[in-house]
C-alpha cells in the first residue's frame, strides 16, 4: 500500500496566498474606500467625518492586510500532510490545532483544484470527500501540484498483491 | 496507476465531451433560473422598441447585449472545459478554465447512477446524469447533458469497473451477530403513557391544538360560549386566592400538569402498539394509532447509537435509544434536516439497554458486562480548575461591568452567577467520560440528560484531534469522531479536556482501528 512521508506545504504557497489575500483586500479597499470618498466629496463633509471614515477604514483594512501578509506564512509553518498504513493525516491551525485522520477506505472521491494564482506558482488544492457529516469534505490548500497529484494517486492506488484491496467493504 | 497529467493538458486520449446540445440546455436552464430578471427585461425591450419608431437598436439593447454575451461566453467556457474519461478504477471529470478541478470517482464508490430526462431532453434524446457516491457533502459528479449512447457507455464502464474491482463486490466483512427473528421490544399503553409523562412533549399537542383553533371560526360556530374565557378563569382564581403570587403559582402548576397529561396522551397515540422486531440483518419498527409507521433499518447501516436518560426517565429507570443510519441516496433528499437520525426505542427499562445494544449494534469487545461495566475513563483531573478559572474571570468582569448601573445588586448577581458556573463546571467535568471496548468508542456526557453514544471503529469516518491555545497551555486536547448521517444538534462523540497524552493515544488507537 502506497505510503507518503510527512510533507509540508509548498513554500511558494506563502507568496501565492499573500497575492490572493492582497488581491481580495485591494478589491474590497477599492469598492469601500471609493464609495466612501465619493460620498464624502459629494456631500462636502466636514473634517470630523473624514477623520472618522479614515479610522473606520484603518480598523477594517489594518487587520485584513495583516492577515493577508501573515496568514499564509503561519499556514505554511503549521500545516503538514502524510499518508501511512492507517490513512491520510492532515494537521493545520495555529491557535486551534486540528489533526485530522481519514482512513483510506472512507474516501469517496477526490478533487485536485487549481485557481489562477495556484497555477501560476505550480500549486494545487487536494479535496477529499467522505460520508461523514462535519468533515464531509476536507480541503488541503497550498500543496505543490506534484504533491497533490502524488497523494491523490496514492489514495486511489490498489495494491495488486493483497487479496483484499484497501477498500474492504463499503465505506458506510 | 495511469496518470492524467499529460492527457489533461492536451485534451486527447480518451477524454469525452458532453453532448453539443449541452450549450442549449445550459443556457435554457440558466435563463429559467433568472426568469425573474429575464421576463421584465424582455418586456422592457419590446416596449422600448415601440418607442423608437424605426424599430432599430435602443439604448436598452446596448445595456442587455453585454450581460447576454458574458452569459454565452461563460456557458461556452463551461462546455469546452468539461471533459470526462474512464480509467481502470475510476471515472475522471475535469472542468474549469480559470479555476480548474479534476475529480476522481472510483467505480467501486458509485452507489447510484441517476438519470434525469425532462420533456425537452427526451425530444433531443439526451439526459442529465448524476453519479452519487454517498458523501455527506452532497455534490458529486453531474454530467449535463449526455447522449443516450454516452449514457449506455457510462453505465457499461461503471459496471466493468466494478466487476474488475473486487472491493466493490465484497460484502461488509464484519462479525455480525445474526439473531433469530423475534420481537426485541414491544411497548404497551402503560409504558407509552409513562413515556409521555416523563418526556413532556405537551407543547406538541398545544401547538397542534392552537393550529386547529386558528383554522376554526369560533364565533361562527358558536363554540366560544362553551369555552371558559381567560378573564373568567382569572376572576374565579382571584376570588379563591388572596395574593397574585399564589395565583401565578397555581396557573403554572396547572399548566405543567396539563402539559404532562397531554404529553402522555400524545405519546400513547403516536407510539401506539410499538414494536421493534429483528429479521435477520434488518430491524423493523412499527407504531402509531392514527399514522401507522413501518420502518426498516438495516443493521449494517447503523452508524452511531445513542442512549439518552432524561432526569425523570432516570428516576423511573428508563432510557431511550436513538440511531443514526447512513441513508440511501433516495432517502437522503427527503431527510436533509434530520440527517439519518431515528428514535429506535422511545422508552425501555435501563436494565435492558445493554442487551438491546448487543442485538442492535453488536460490538466486538463487549463481554456482556453492560454499559456500566466498561472501563470508563474521566477527563483530566485539572479540568475543573481550568474551567473555573476561565469562567470565574469572565463572571468577575461581567459583575464589574454591571456594577455602575446595578450597584449592590451587581454583587448578588455576580455571586449567583459564580455559584451557577461552579456547579455547572463541576457537573460537566464529573459526567464526561469515555471508554474503549476493543472495537468501539463510547462517550458519555451530560449531568441532567445523561447520554451515551457509541461508534464502532468500522463506522468511523474521520477522527480529529483538537487543541486550542488554552488546551496547549494546560496540556490538554480534545477528540472528535465524525460519522455518517449524524443529525445536527444530536449527541456526538466529542471528548474534551482530556490529558494530551491520553488524547494522543486514543487518537492513534482509533485511527488504527478504523483503517481496515
Amino acid at each position: 500500500m502506497a505510503e507518503l512521508n510527512r510533507q509540508p506545504l509548498d513554500p511558494r504557497s506563502v507568496t501565492a496566498g499573500r497575492l490572493g489575500g492582497w488581491t481580495f483586500t485591494a478589491i474590497l479597499f477599492a469598492v469601500i474606500v471609493g464609495g466612501a470618498l465619493a460620498a464624502l466629496i459629494g456631500t462636502g463633509a466636514p473634517l470630523v467625518s473624514w477623520l472618522a471614515s479614515g479610522a473606520i477604514a484603518l480598523l477594517i483594512f489594518g487587520p485584513l492586510a495583516l492577515a493577508s501578509q501573515l496568514g499564509p506564512a503561519v499556514r505554511y509553518r503549521t500545516t503538514w500532510i502524510r499518508l501511512d498504513a492507517d490513512g491520510l493525516e492532515y494537521e493545520h491551525g495555529w491557535i486551534f490545532r486540528h489533526r485530522i485522520s481519514v482512513p483510506r477506505s472512507r474516501i469517496q472521491h477526490t478533487d485536485v483544484t487549481q485557481g489562477p494564482y495556484e497555477r501560476r506558482f505550480g500549486l494545487a488544492s487536494l479535496v477529499v470527500y467522505t460520508a461523514g457529516t462535519e468533515h464531509a469534505s476536507i480541503a488541503i490548500e497550498g500543496l505543490s501540484h506534484e504533491t497533490a497529484l502524488a497523494f491523490r494517486d496514492a489514495l486511489l492506488a490498489r495494491d495488486p498483491q493483497a487479496g483484499a484491496p484497501d477498500g474492504v467493504g463499503d465505506a458506510i | 496507476m495511469p496518470s492524467d497529467r499529460d492527457a489533461a493538458a492536451t485534451g486527447d486520449a480518451g477524454w469525452r465531451r458532453l453532448h453539443p446540445l449541452t450549450l442549449l440546455f445550459a443556457l435554457g436552464s440558466r435563463l429559467y433560473g433568472l426568469r425573474g430578471l429575464v421576463l421584465p427585461a424582455g418586456f422592457a425591450v419590446v416596449v422600448s422598441h415601440r418607442r423608437t419608431a424605426d424599430g432599430g437598436w435602443s439604448d436598452l439593447d446596448d445595456w442587455l447585449v453585454g450581460p447576454a454575451a458574458l452569459l454565452l461566453l461563460f456557458e461556452l467556457g463551461q462546455y469546452f472545459t468539461l471533459a470526462y474519461r474512464f480509467d481502470r478504477h475510476e471515472i475522471v471529470i475535469k472542468r474549469g478554465l480559470i479555476w480548474k478541478r479534476v475529480r476522481h470517482i472510483p467505480y467501486a464508490r458509485i452507489q447510484n447512477i441517476e438519470l434525469v430526462q425532462h420533456a425537452a431532453h427526451r425530444l433531443a434524446g439526451v439526459a442529465v446524469v448524476r453519479l452519487d457516491t454517498g458523501t455527506g457533502a452532497g455534490a458529486e459528479g453531474e454530467l449535463s447533458v449526455l447522449s443516450l449512447d454516452a449514457v449506455a457507455e457510462l453505465r457499461e464502464a461503471v459496471r466493468r469497473g466494478r466487476r474488475d474491482d473486487p472491493s466493490a463486490a465484497a460484502a461488509p466483512a464484519e462479525p455480525e451477530v445474526v439473531t433469530p427473528p423475534g420481537v426485541l421490544v414491544s411497548l404497551d399503553v402503560r409504558e407509552l403513557l409513562l413515556h409521555g409523562l416523563l418526556t413532556s412533549r405537551g407543547w406538541v399537542v398545544i401547538a397542534a391544538a392552537l393550529g386547529a383553533l386558528w383554522q376554526v371560526d369560533l364565533d361562527a360556530w358558536g363554540v366560544r360560549r362553551f369555552l371558559p374565557s381567560g378573564e373568567g378563569v382569572l376572576g374565579s382564581l382571584r376570588q379563591a386566592t388572596s395574593t397574585l403570587a399564589v395565583e401565578i403559582a397555581l396557573i403554572a402548576v396547572g399548566a405543567a400538569l396539563l402539559f404532562r397529561v397531554l404529553s402522555a396522551v400524545w405519546s400513547a397515540i403516536k407510539h401506539f402498539d410499538f414494536s421493534l422486531t429483528a429479521r435477520g440483518d434488518e430491524l423493523f419498527q412499527s407504531y402509531g394509532l392514527l399514522t401507522r409507521v413501518g420502518r426498516t433499518i438495516p443493521r449494517p447501516r447503523i452508524q452511531k447509537l445513542t442512549i439518552s436518560e432524561a432526569p425523570l426517565m432516570r428516576l423511573f429507570r428508563r432510557a431511550s435509544l436513538t440511531v443514526d443510519t447512513a441513508a440511501s441516496v433516495a432517502e437522503r433528499q427527503s431527510q436533509q434536516a434530520s440527517g439519518g437520525s431515528h428514535v429506535l426505542v422511545p422508552i425501555v427499562p435501563s436494565t435492558r439497554v445493554s442487551g438491546l445494544i448487543h442485538e442492535v449494534y453488536p460490538t466486538g469487545g463487549d463481554t456482556g458486562a453492560g454499559v456500566d461495566g466498561l472501563a470508563w475513563q474521566g477527563v483530566d483531573p485539572r479540568a475543573l480548575t481550568r474551567l473555573l478559572r476561565v469562567r470565574l474571570v469572565v463572571a468577575v468582569i461581567m459583575t464589574a461591568a454591571s456594577a455602575p448601573t446595578a450597584h449592590w445588586w451587581a454583587l448578588a448577581i455576580g455571586l449567583t452567577a459564580a455559584s451557577v458556573i461552579t456547579l455547572q463546571a463541576w457537573l460537566a467535568v464529573r459526567f464526561t467520560s469515555f471508554a474503549w471496548s476493543g472495537d468501539t468508542i463510547w462517550f458519555r456526557s451530560g449531568a441532567w440528560t445523561r447520554q451515551v453514544s457509541l461508534v464502532r471503529a468500522a463506522r468511523v469516518q474521520v477522527v480529529s484531534l483538537e487543541q486550542s491555545a488554552l488546551d496547549r497551555r494546560w496540556g490538554m486536547a480534545g477528540l472528535r469522531v465524525d460519522t455518517a448521517g449524524a443529525a445536527s444538534g444530536g449527541h456526538h462523540v466529542h471528548i474534551r479536556w482530556l490529558p494530551a497524552d491520553v488524547a494522543d493515544a486514543l487518537y492513534a488507537r482509533l485511527r488504527h482501528a478504523a483503517a481496515p
